[in-house]
């Protein structure tokens, strides 16, 4: 199989572990990555947490602002869904609840 | 001795103790990001500080600018900062003399920044201009 037909038809293989976690949205359960760097913002006044999560369109694609996610146990609120590259990943930016 | 400039900075933290909803979070000139779960809180700073010559020759006349920022989380950011900004405004203004430093106050400019961030943030920048007087030799005299 060409790689490029590898990557788009498996694409579990880019949030398997050991770097995934479970994340759960109304009755989906998928695996997603979390990222949370720090962030300064406003002319460096406020401190915030960029929490992010890479996943499958396919899964987590429809999630809307406000719609609650629980990654890795851990319980938020959807902030925006924006899709990657080919599309066929989003990053969900969160906050949490 | 100390300045004018810096007995009305501390006559202005010290006024605002007690502010609602922010507890002890008071800080001067604070060059340090409000965490989350620092918030609200109240920033207090100088801006700058123009001189001219008053009528009487040996006196200067300032206008000290500063501005006040108040930091707040929430889903509606200006809306929660209103009850902090209504009692930061009331406390300023109830001495005009900030303890007997400064001739006057003069409300200036309110600036409202919302931000997206973990949870929506909000700086409210309130700027008062502080007119006082000193000597021309002695800034804390006059």
């Amino acid at each position: 199989m060409p790689l490029a037909d590898f990557l788009t038809t498996d694409l579990g293989v880019f949030l398997d572990d050991p770097f995934a976690v479970s994340a759960t949205a109304g009755d989906t359960t998928a695996k997603v990555i979390l990222d949370q760097p720090g962030e300064v913002l406003a002319n460096g006044m406020v401190l915030s947490t960029d929490y992010t999560a890479t996943a499958k369109t396919s899964d987590f694609g429809s999630l809307l602002r406000g719609d609650a996610i629980t990654v890795d146990s851990v319980n938020y609120t959807v902030r925006e869904v924006r899709p990657i590259d080919d599309g066929l990943l989003v990053e969900i930016s969160l906050q949490k609840t | 001795m100390t300045t004018k400039r810096e007995s009305i900075l501390a006559d202005i933290a010290t006024s605002l103790a007690g502010t609602v909803q922010v507890g002890s979070r008071i800080y001067r000139s604070r060059v340090e990001a409000i965490a989350r779960a620092e918030s609200p809180a109240i920033v207090i700073e100088p801006i700058s500080d123009e001189p001219e010559y008053s009528l009487r020759l040996d006196r200067l006349d300032w206008r000290l600018s500063v501005r006040i920022s108040v930091i707040v989380r929430s889903s509606l950011p200006d809306q929660a900062a209103d009850p902090i900004v209504d009692d930061i405004h009331s406390k300023i203004t109830a001495d005009n003399t900030l303890g007997g430093y400064a001739l006057d106050i003069e409300p200036s400019t309110v600036g409202f920044e919302i931000i997206e961030a973990d949870q929506p943030a909000g700086v409210i920048s309130m700027n008062y201009l502080i007119k006082y007087r000193t000597t021309v030799t002695d800034l804390s005299a006059g």
